[in-house]
């Protein structure tokens, strides 16, 4: 049986995340206000993370069960932090 | 990519064996990650949550870091990851060579990280700026805060580097051994998706340190 090894898309990949981090540093410089730099820059840390996931830590081999830790492992951090910060608004 | 059984075993992925130890160890390591990721988060929130409080004092001295090592240790590390993925996929194929060579660009990389690393802070530690410095005496507190955690964060993320570039280095000699001859890709692969999680972990602590001033 023949197997099939995708070293070029990994390679791809790759050069996918040297672009953000290239495109990243660029909007930094930019110009922009201080939280749209800060979001821009988050947004594309999210993208390379998800690419990293996705890719190199082959997320969508394994079963359902990743499927169920993976989003509940998400939305668990997704309300500390909006739980955080919504104490830190209404102190300061 | 073939998938489906073979002969009685699960071939999973790219004609891949995947031995009984496969499945149930891959969950074990990605539960870990996630106790890592909660692990990391908690400090981010407390640098996200100064942030909002001395804003001006924390861009005043993110002004104080090396963008041009920052990107580049972010470009080592994320090659890292490419060698870490593609010693994987060798060495799920058994091309035992090839997955050597792959883990040892995996490591040498991680130690070009760790080094990069070494110079950044020595030349902070250098300056006067350190945890507790006197230097500070006479700064902004959101300057101290802010400092405090670089060195906090970066201090983590660095000794899980090394634990990993540890790992990995075990993993190089386990391959070349008569014991195991690599019949357990499962190690291989969780050692990959925890230096691939610490890759994770950086990539998000680049941009709030680096980027964000």
């Amino acid at each position: 049986m023949e197997r099939k090894v995708d070293y070029k898309g990994l390679i791809i990949v790759w050069a996918g995340l040297m672009l953000l981090t290239w495109l990243s540093v660029g909007v930094s410089g930019a110009g922009l206000a201080a939280a749209t730099r800060v979001a821009a820059a988050l947004l594309i840390a999210t993208l390379k993370a998800s690419l990293v996931v996705y890719f190199f830590m082959r997320f969508r081999v394994g079963g359902e069960i990743f499927w169920v830790v993976l989003p509940v492992g998400l939305i668990t951090l997704i309300i500390v932090t909006l739980l955080v910060f919504s104490d830190v608004g209404y102190r300061y | 990519m073939i998938t489906g059984k073979r002969g009685g075993q699960d071939m999973g992925e790219a004609g891949v064996k995947d031995d009984a130890r496969g499945a149930p160890a891959r969950l074990g390591m990605w539960l870990f990650i996630a106790t890592e990721a909660f692990f990391f988060v908690a400090p981010l929130l407390l640098y996200g949550a100064y942030r909002y409080r001395y804003a001006y004092d924390f861009r005043a001295a993110q002004g104080g870091l090396d963008l041009f090592i920052g990107a580049v240790n972010t470009a080592v590390l994320l090659t890292s990851s490419l060698t870490m993925a593609l010693a994987v996929n060798a060495g799920q194929r058994g091309d035992k060579r090839l997955t050597a060579v792959l883990l040892a660009a995996t490591i040498i990389l991680g130690c070009v990280f760790l080094v990069n690393k070494y110079f950044e802070w020595a030349a902070k530690i250098s300056g006067g700026i350190y945890p507790n410095s006197e230097a500070f005496s006479g700064r902004a507190r959101g300057e101290v805060v802010f400092w405090g955690l670089y060195f906090f964060i970066t201090g983590l993320h660095g000794l899980h580097v090394f634990i990993g570039v540890c790992l990995l280095t075990v993993m190089l000699f386990m391959r070349f051994s008569s014991a195991s001859g690599g019949r357990y890709p499962a190690r291989l692969e969780n050692c990959g998706l925890y230096w691939h999680a610490v890759d994770v972990i950086w990539i998000y602590i680049f941009p709030l340190f680096y980027l964000a001033g």
